[in-house]
């Protein structure tokens, strides 16, 4: 009996978004919409490669995809699905914006149960907008799994996972007993693989489980009531940038005012 | 005397079959019947994988389609492409086809009874054209030999072992052709002999060495030799590269008239026709394209002019077909099983043979190889039997990206590009409007009356996402202001044409981008287009048609022309520069724009050096086929090629009229040391500045 792993996506504003063109709403607590489009995070990406990687090895019989969020992100699910995830789950979370990592955290660990039969929760390391990367962790904790962090890559042998992990020092390999959560960070071998054309088309008239957070046993009153955090006010920095030249007659007398006004600034 | 010559004279002939016994006659009879029905065997095999294919109309126009045979078959006007090859062909081809005729007029006259050959005609044609006919043939056949052995022509490598044989076997004909000839001449005494003169040299030379009853046997001998290597031949002639007498003619015939270069379209719509995409099997190519693959004559002409092949990399145009050709033939039983199976709608026995033949692509041609074409078109206008080789690339491409979800990483980004921001450039940093934010620019959705716009300026992505490229359109839209232009932009409504999905296979996401494209441009009633990337030129105007968006796209170098002629636009011959120009592929072949440039930089008063390599022979900078998008590291570097050819010409500045070569080029300067004494400018660049600079003259004269 092969694994069934669960692989938690996020849909994100593409990160390649020109610096000239973001933007922050009205609300000055997120980006405005439709400065770009959006994409599934880039550690998701990592991470649902990871979860196909154990379905290719024959390690795991299936595997679903589950994000929080509104409809849109049904693209994101459908990508997935494209490169053969076997299930997709979206938990319309509509009209609840602006969910922070433990909110999510809690409806993503009901939807792994409601799910069933889960042994491996597979997470980006943080999600490619906000950058909490909390979710991973907390999803552990509520359902009561081991997490193993910064995963590269897994393996199954004989009903243990040997996960290749970034550790301080270089690559570390952990052994561990499903059920398990990982979070998995970007590797040379865990790029997203390219989806079949045929495979692409295909996963347009797949169907979508649609749950709501009422559907998992939770109201707005109890969303509200888990939130750990709120944004106050989201702001571009601004950067200053000045240039001054050195003159000088020689190299040497160059370098020699080139160090004095390193000190003046206090930069050396 | 003279009046009875001539009354001779017009009586003249030969005796046929002379000093022949009968069984050397059956022998005739026996071995000719018998080679024309191992031809007709092999060429009857060919056919039927032929039919293989997917249908396709070829035979539309049939006059120009025939005109098109007759100049490259009787004129042989393509294999002027190469003047020596094309001399030595031109000799063994004409005085093969006089000779024929003559073995023609023997068997009219003898085997039909029609006594054609006699009188006036049997001396100058039949004696003295043929004999001589024999030697130009020779000729040939020395060139051909000292080509192939002597010199070592690098094209002609790979050769089949058999074309020595082939040459072999000529050299038989001819070299038993003339004792036959010199023998009879001798021995009979024949009085027209001297009309014969090359055989009735040899026959004196014979008969100085032996006497008559030896020179009986040898003739004898001879004479068969003659006849049996003739059949010989003719029996190889389907499995040999002879092939081409019959097929390049034939193929020739059902040549592209129209969309050269591009894939037929795929409809994503119809399941059937995307349950394989591209070219997995021969049973995706059309009739045609497996038409091709035996038409090729193994000239090499191709590979000379190929970019990859010139710089090492694992691509010969000749080699793609030769491979594919031999791959087909080597499996022709189970091709043709295959067929049958299908033929007689036994789908399952279809598939399980097809499930042990491999794809095409990678297992008979490399994807390294598939990959290192930049689609430049050099192999389509030099082959002399109008193969096309582009197309069937860019299908094998098409099985491996979207089918087999194989492309270089460079490739797969700028796709993913394409598919969340419509462009497939990497780490912009400005949006796609941002660059004419300071320039008098009108976007198509904020223009009251469309109908006002005279031309839609399409700039494509390159110009507006890269800093260096903005440049180029931003003179042209100063250009086009000076002119009085009314113009407009798609402005955030343009997407990518889709040039780089399609070259590169991808034609999921072209597809996607053209009806994008298609109908916004509809929606604006845009008839008019400008562009100055002349791959959007290509896909907007070319294979837009596909898809039924039908516009009249002109390029930025015809645009300022005809600004020019018109009057709209005054050009002060004031660039004293020395300048070369390069062509870039999808301006020139693809869409056979050569002069519009070159009279516009003639204009300037700039002094124009040419490349050796130019107009239609150009050499590709290295970017098309979606290279712009990746490195592919095997082999050396085109554009560094084509740069080191620009700088031995002495200009100070490069013109290119494509963004991209614009980038190659500059690039090509940089590794080879050469950026600080050259300069790259687009063609639009040029006029800018000469127009800017005639204006800063005035405004201090008219203060
Ligand atoms: S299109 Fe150009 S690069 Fe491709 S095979 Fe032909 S000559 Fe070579
Ligand atoms: S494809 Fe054309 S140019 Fe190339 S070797 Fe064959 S006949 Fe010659």
């Amino acid at each position: 009996m092969g694994l069934h792993v669960a692989v938690l996506i996020k849909q994100v504003l593409d990160p390649e978004v020109p610096a000239a063109r973001f933007q922050i709403d009205a609300s000055g607590k997120r980006p405005a919409a439709g400065i770009a489009g959006e994409v599934l995070g880039p550690y998701e990406r990592n991470a649902l490669e990871v979860a196909l990687q154990l379905k290719d090895a024959g390690a795991a019989e299936k595997v679903s995809v589950i994000t929080a969020d509104g409809q849109e992100a049904v693209e994101s699910l459908r990508k997935a699905l494209a490169v053969r995830a076997d299930q997709a789950v979206l938990v319309d979370t509509s009209g609840h914006d602006d969910l922070d990592p433990a909110q999510t955290a809690e409806i993503l660990a009901r939807a792994v149960e409601k799910l069933g039969g889960v042994d491996l929760v597979v997470a980006g390391r943080q999600a490619g907008d906000w950058d909490h990367g909390q979710v991973g962790y907390l999803v552990a904790e509520r359902l009561g799994w081991p997490c193993v962090s910064l995963v590269q890559r897994a393996e199954l042998d004989g009903g243990v996972l040997r996960l290749t992990r970034q550790g301080p020092d270089g690559r570390e390999v952990v052994e561990a007993r499903p059920p398990l959560v990982v979070t998995v960070t970007n590797d040379e071998r865990n790029v997203l693989r390219l989806p079949r054309v045929q495979d692409l088309m295909a996963s347009r008239r797949q169907p979508i489980t649609q749950w709501s957070p009422a559907d998992l046993g939770l109201d707005a009153a109890a969303l509200a009531d888990l939130a750990g955090g709120e944004v106050l006010r989201l702001r571009i920095p601004e950067r200053e940038s000045q240039c001054e030249f050195i003159s000088g007659d020689d190299p040497a007398e160059v370098a020699a005012t080139l160090v004095r006004r390193l000190k003046e600034l206090k930069l050396l | 005397m003279t009046w009875t010559l001539a009354q001779a004279a017009s009586e003249a002939t030969r005796e046929v079959q002379w000093n022949t016994v009968p069984a050397m006659i059956w022998l005739m009879y026996l071995s000719a019947a018998a080679a024309l029905a191992v031809c007709c065997y092999g060429f009857w095999r060919r056919l039927r994988i032929w039919r293989l294919g997917k249908p396709e109309i070829r035979w539309d126009q049939p006059w120009r389609r025939l005109k098109l045979v007759f100049r490259a078959a009787l004129l042989q006007a393509n294999l002027f492409r190469d003047r020596i090859a094309g001399f030595m062909h031109i000799s063994m081809y004409f005085s093969f086809m006089l000779l024929l005729v003559g073995t023609m007029v023997v068997a009219i006259h003898h085997d039909l009874g029609i006594p054609i050959m006699r009188g006036y005609f049997y001396l100058y044609f039949q004696s003295l054209v043929l004999d001589l006919a024999g030697v130009w043939f020779c000729v040939g056949l020395i060139i051909a030999l000292w080509r192939r052995y002597v010199i070592r022509v690098p094209r002609l490598e790979h050769g089949n072992p058999v074309d020595g044989l082939i040459l072999a076997a000529f050299f038989v004909i001819v070299a038993s052709g003339y004792p036959v000839e010199g023998i009879r001449l001798v021995v009979t005494g024949d009085i027209w002999a001297l009309w014969s003169p090359f055989g009735y040299l040899t026959g004196l030379a014979l008969a100085s060495i032996w006497d008559e009853p030896t020179l009986l046997v040898i003739h004898r001998v001879m004479w068969v030799a003659h006849m049996l290597s003739w059949h010989v031949l003719l029996a190889a002639v389907p499995f040999t590269k002879l092939a081409h007498l019959v097929t390049s003619p034939l193929n020739i015939f059902f040549a592209n008239l129209e969309a050269r270069s591009i894939p037929d379209p795929v409809n994503f719509e119809d399941e059937q026709a995307v349950a394989v995409l591209g070219i997995r099997t021969p049973f995706e190519m059309t009739w045609k394209q497996l038409m091709d693959l035996d038409a090729c004559t193994e000239c090499g002409l191709c590979q000379s002019q190929c970019p990859a092949y010139a710089e090492g990399k694992p691509l010969s145009p000749k080699r793609v077909i030769l491979d594919l050709r031999d791959h087909i033939r080597a499996n022709a039983d189970r091709y043709l099983a295959a067929g049958r199976a299908r033929a007689a709608g036994q789908q399952d026995v279809f598939e399980q043979i097809m499930a042990e033949m491999p794809p095409l692509a990678p297992d008979v041609i490399k994807a390294e190889t598939l990959w290192a074409c930049t689609t430049c078109r050099a192999c389509e206008n030099i082959c002399p039997v109008e193969i096309e080789h582009v197309p069937l690339i860019l299908q094998l491409r098409q099985n491996l990206a979207m089918e087999q979800a194989q492309m270089p990483e460079g490739v797969a980004e700028a796709v993913q590009g394409l598919e969340v921001r419509q462009h497939p450039i990497r780490g912009a940093t400005t949006g796609r409007t941002d660059w004419y934010r300071d320039l008098p620019v009108r976007v198509m959705a904020e223009v009251e009356d469309p109908e006002e716009i005279e031309i839609l300026y399409w700039v494509g992505c390159a110009a507006a996402y890269d800093e260096r490229l903005q440049r180029i359109a931003r003179a042209l839209v100063r250009v086009m202001n000076r002119a009085g232009v009314r113009f407009a932009v798609l402005g955030d409504e343009e997407q990518c044409t889709g040039d780089v999905a399609r070259r590169t296979g991808n034609e999921f996401h072209y597809d996607m981008l053209a009806r994008a494209n298609i109908e916004t441009l509809q929606r604006y009633k845009v008839k008019r287009i400008v562009a100055h990337c002349p791959h959007c030129l290509q896909t907007l105007g070319s294979d837009y048609r596909q898809l039924g968006g039908f516009f009249e796209v002109v390029h930025h170098t015809q645009f300022v022309q005809e600004l020019i002629d018109s009057g709209r636009l005054q050009l002060p011959a004031s660039l004293k520069e020395k300048i070369t120009y390069h062509d870039p592929c999808y301006l020139g072949r693809y869409n056979g724009v050569f002069d519009e440039p070159r009279a516009v930089l003639d204009r300037l008063g700039v002094e124009r050096v040419e490349m050796t390599r130019a107009g239609r022979r150009s050499f590709c900078c290295g970017a098309g086929g979606g290279h712009a998008f990746f490195e592919d590291h095997a082999g050396g570097k085109i554009n560094r090629n084509r740069v080191e050819e620009a700088v031995a010409t002495g200009a100070g500045t490069i013109c290119t009229a494509c963004p991209f070569c614009l980038q190659m080029m500059e690039d090509g300067l940089r590794s080879v040391g050469a950026a600080e004494q050259v300069a790259v400018k687009d063609f639009v660049e040029l006029v800018d500045e000469a127009l800017a600079a005639a204006e800063a003259q005035q405004e201090p004269a008219a203060l």
